[in-house]
């Protein structure tokens, strides 16, 4: 009797330890807790920290309160502005002197056209304090990482999109089920493109079309008479009032509220040659030296973890790549996460964000939008 | 520098001093505040350097200005657009400026207001009324036009060139009635009735009297006007880039938002701006300097107005009525698409909402927003009318050597289009360490506030002093007042309804200005405008229009005050 005592001491013994952390494991523990708590307690000295966000009133709204509510020390102030106005203005500071902006989230473009030369970047990793960020485990794809150091610019999200909408009363999804039927002389004047010289889904959506179809594919399609507009919102209106019968390069977001009213606007079925994957504007940065690096590492460690990812991705209606934040909800805006529909290696192959694609894709594309759209 | 006076300054050495002092002090801060940024931006017209490679310098940005394709067209529109919105709304507005300030119109003091109100209602949203209106798919006149049975086709269209003329027009007789009728006010009536005495009609006297002696009011309404018809932009963006219709502003833009941006080619176009505008000054000038335009001297002033007789209230009827298409339907609208789910949608489900102005309750930085709006607009105002009157006082009242410098640099600002000056400014002040300190503070918007409404401030106040006799300013000299004195307790009192209004015209343009300080705002710093620009960038148009609507609430507010202490253009009678 008395051995299984003992038994039974060394059974439970074993169990317990094997529960509790090892003694590595929890020094790492109250490593990391007591690296935190210090890196709070001086962000609340720095007092504040800048961040340069996509314009999203919604976005702008939501990490206010939800920050504020968090860190009530430490005051988040955030620049909403389309992602080539942020980066040329924070560019002309950091050029000057002026040390203001710790922090830019946005497109792969202008980050790569405009940051990655002037070498004004912050390596990210070492900002990543909270094991639920650093663990590539809660990401799905690991970590991802847009420039060819992997180390400055990094990607949080992969999603896919329906990125060509269509006027149910004037079209029929069987009409278009490839690229080429946009050449149809029925759709001259009838399609409606967000300027592909500026940054943004208008850009992707050219850049996807010039990898798939070729150059003299898009000469073909200016030769349609496109609608070419800056602004979202405007072909939105022309495509729900039957302006035109389809957009390219539209995101689902803005079509939410014409949805919503019931007006004749779907997301066209992929056609044939497939679209593009994308990290949206889920993109981070850190200004070499930011005038707050505490506050910029309590900022980076709650953006991307659930709080920060949820906030995010509701805010501009995008897939995260984190694991344990829903983004199923996004199917109904015709917002398809990576993470619950792709394999890495599908996304990978039909992306066109990274530093690499930028260089041998978009950089191309780009300058055949300026020569064909003057 | 030498000074007409300097040959007595032994026996008046310190007026002498002063005068120049002034002078050189006011040359040097335009000359700092306005030539610094335009020799930026010229410098910046030849370098072609991609981001992060040394500078070079080059040619090809002005190459690119000039052969771009489309850019021929685009001069011809410009100019076109211009001049004809110029042509019609000078004509309506001598006629309503001279029916509201000289004759016995019913309530005209109320329609001077609503065509003030008018030139200061924000473009954007003002357009979308007009969209929904105009639209030749869905525009509401248009569809109740159609029901009628001999009209088979859309007959409006706004998204032509009439339609940008007229959607224009707003804002052309706004200001014209603006600057105009306070002018015409200050007009002695003895001249009119001398006209009539001599057995010249009404017209022959509006035509060969009033307008001649109004001339360097209505030059300086028609070049100002012209300038900011040249540099006109989100109508012609809205309204115009969709069907071909480019300007020379929506080009520019054009260059700036690619990624990277063709701030070379940007700047190119706008220098070759620069030589029309200087031209435009010239002809000023030259028109100007051989007249004298005296109508307010120390000898008493008669206002009598004209009696209209039997066209009292007909003519009443088509101001009312006129006043009331450019102030009460735009405005309807606005206010309208406020509650709107989707703005211009009545159709829809659910249409009518008060979420929108819910979330804009909610906003965290409504309240910082408003008060930021009030801080820039009445720094603005307040440093805008004291520096105005005196660089106006010594363009127009002094004999000092240099004044007409001083006079050509204070047009520049305008020469520059907001969305460049932007640049320019935003150049400037980051490139300047003594602005290094207030950078990214309000303090720089008003700053950049006052230089924007340099011109206007500058000319009206101008226009005001060059009415104005000098027997009252010798009067006060040989009593023993000197020149500070002079223009203390002499000048402006006189003209202080005129300061008011350019205060208030400052504080307005600063309350609703977006392009000036869209790149020197910061999150702590944001304007009225700037979030109503959030909204708008974020496709969020229902939200944008209850700030935009906030933001015609605070300019109306401010127009009432302004009305009941008295501000107008004009001096004191």
């Amino acid at each position: 009797m008395r051995y299984f005592h003992v038994a039974l001491r060394i059974a439970c013994l074993a169990l317990v330890s094997a529960l509790l952390p090892s003694g590595s494991a929890r020094a790492a523990q109250a490593g990391w807790q007591e690296e935190w708590s210090k890196t709070v307690e001086a962000a609340k000295k720095e007092g504040k920290v800048v961040v340069s966000i996509p314009a999203s009133a919604d976005l702008r709204k939501g990490m206010e309160e939800s920050f504020g509510r968090r860190f009530p020390g430490i005051q988040l102030e955030l620049f909403a502005a389309r992602g080539g106005e942020a980066t040329r203005r924070i560019v002309d500071e950091y050029k000057a002197g002026v040390r203001y902006f710790d922090i830019h989230l946005g497109g792969t473009t202008s980050v790569v056209l405009e940051f990655l030369p002037e070498n004004m970047l912050d390596p990210i990793e070492p900002y990543f304090v909270l094991p639920e960020v650093k663990d590539p485990k809660n990401w799905w794809a690991g970590h991802m990482w847009i420039d060819k150091a992997r180390k400055y610019v990094y990607g949080f999200q992969a999603y896919t999109f329906a990125n060509v909408w269509y006027n149910a009363s004037l079209l029929k999804p069987e009409e278009v089920l490839s690229y080429d039927d946009f050449l149809n002389p029925k759709w001259t004047g009838k399609i409606g493109i967000l300027d592909p010289r500026t940054p943004g889904a208008g850009d992707s959506t050219w850049s996807y079309l010039y990898m798939v179809k070729g150059e003299e594919f898009l000469k073909k399609l200016v030769a349609q008479k496109m609608l070419v507009d800056r602004n979202q919102r405007q072909l939105a209106e022309a495509l729900a009032r039957g302006k035109v019968a389809l957009t390219l390069g539209i995101t689902e977001y803005t079509f939410l509220p014409y949805l919503q009213a019931g007006l004749p606007v779907k997301p066209l079925p992929t056609p044939r040659e497939g679209t593009y994957t994308t990290g949206g504007s889920g993109h981070l940065t850190i200004i070499k030296n930011p005038p707050h690096p505490n506050a910029t590492k309590v900022y980076v460690n709650w953006l991307l973890g659930k709080e920060g990812q949820e906030i995010f991705s509701k805010g501009l209606g995008q897939g995260t790549r984190r694991l344990d934040v829903d983004t199923k909800w996004l199917k109904e805006v015709g917002v398809m996460a990576a993470k619950d529909f792709l394999t890495p290696e599908q996304f990978l192959a039909r992306e066109n964000q990274s530093e690499e694609k930028v260089e041998t894709v978009r950089k191309p594309a780009l300058a055949i939008s300026k020569k064909l759209f003057r | 520098m030498i000074h007409e006076s300097t040959l007595n300054t032994k026996a008046r050495p310190i007026r002498v001093d002063l005068a120049f002092l002034l002078t050189t002090l006011l040359l040097a801060l335009v000359a700092f505040a306005v030539l610094l940024p335009l020799g930026i931006l010229i410098v910046n017209s030849f370098q072609v350097a991609r981001p992060g490679a040394p500078a070079v310098f080059g040619l090809e940005g002005w190459r690119e200005a000039v052969t771009s394709p489309g850019i021929l067209s685009a001069v011809e529109y410009t100019f076109s657009l211009a001049i004809i919105r110029q042509i019609v709304a000078l004509f309506v507005g001598i006629i309503l400026a001279w029916l509201i300030a000289r004759t016995d119109l019913p309530a005209k003091g109320w329609l001077e207001f609503a065509f003030w109100l008018s030139f200061f209602f924000p473009a954007l949203p003002l357009t979308l009324g007009w969209i929904l209106l105009l639209d030749p798919k869905f525009g509401l006149i248009n569809q109740w036009l159609m029901n009628l049975p001999f009209v088979h086709e859309p007959p409006f269209n706004i998204y032509s060139f009439w339609g940008i003329v007229w959607a224009h027009m707003t804002g052309s007789i706004g200001v014209k009635v603006l600057l105009l009728t306070p002018a015409f006010r200050n007009l002695n009536a003895e001249l009119e009735e001398s006209s009539r005495i001599a057995g010249v009609g009404p017209l022959g006297t509006l035509f060969h009297v009033v307008v001649p002696v109004m001339m360097p009011a209505i030059l300086v309404a028609t070049i100002l006007g012209l300038i900011r018809s040249l540099e006109a932009f989100e109508i012609e963006l809205i309204l115009g880039v969709p069907v071909g219709i480019n300007v020379y502003s929506t080009k520019i833009y054009e260059f700036v938002s690619h990624s990277p941006p063709h701030f070379s080619t940007a700047t190119a176009l706008s220098t070759i701006f620069l030589a029309v505008l200087l031209l435009l000054v010239a002809l000023q000038r030259l028109y100007l300097g051989r007249r004298i335009y005296t109508t307010l001297t120390g000898r008493g002033f008669s206002t009598r107005p004209i009696a209209l007789g039997r066209w009292r209230y007909p003519a009443f009827i088509l101001v009312a009525a006129l006043g009331l298409v450019v102030t009460v339907v735009p405005s309807l609208f606005l206010l309208l698409g406020t509650f709107m789910k989707l703005f211009g949608h009545f159709d829809i489900r659910g249409a009518w909402t008060l979420d929108n102005w819910r979330h804009i309750f909610n906003d965290p930085v409504l309240l910082r927003s408003l008060w930021n709006t009030l801080a820039v607009g009445m720094g603005a105002g307040l440093a805008g009318a004291v520096l105005f009157s005196l660089i106006a006082y010594v363009i127009a009242r002094t004999q000092v050597a240099g004044r007409w410098l001083l006079d050509f640099l204070s047009w520049l600002p305008w020469s520059i289009p907001g969305v460049l000056l932007s640049v320019a400014l935003f150049w400037t002040f980051l490139q300047t360490p003594v602005f290094r300190p207030i950078y990214g503070t309000i303090y720089l918007l008003i700053i950049a506030m006052v230089i924007k409404g340099m011109p206007i401030g500058v000319q009206l106040i101008k226009s005001v002093l060059m009415q104005l006799g000098n027997e009252m300013e010798e009067a006060a000299r040989i009593s023993g007042g000197n020149w500070l004195s002079t223009y203390c307790r002499i000048v402006v009192p006189l003209i202080y309804p005129a300061l008011l209004t350019v205060g208030l015209v400052t504080f307005i343009s600063a309350a609703r200005d977006i392009s000036t300080v869209v790149l020197l705002g910061r999150g702590e710093s944001r304007t009225l405008s700037l979030l109503m620009l959030d909204y708008t960038v974020g496709a969020d148009f229902e939200k944008a229009t209850v700030v935009a609507v906030m933001i015609v609430a605070l300019v109306t507010l401010a127009a009432l005050v302004a009305r009941a202490v008295g501000g107008q253009i004009s001096v004191r009678s």
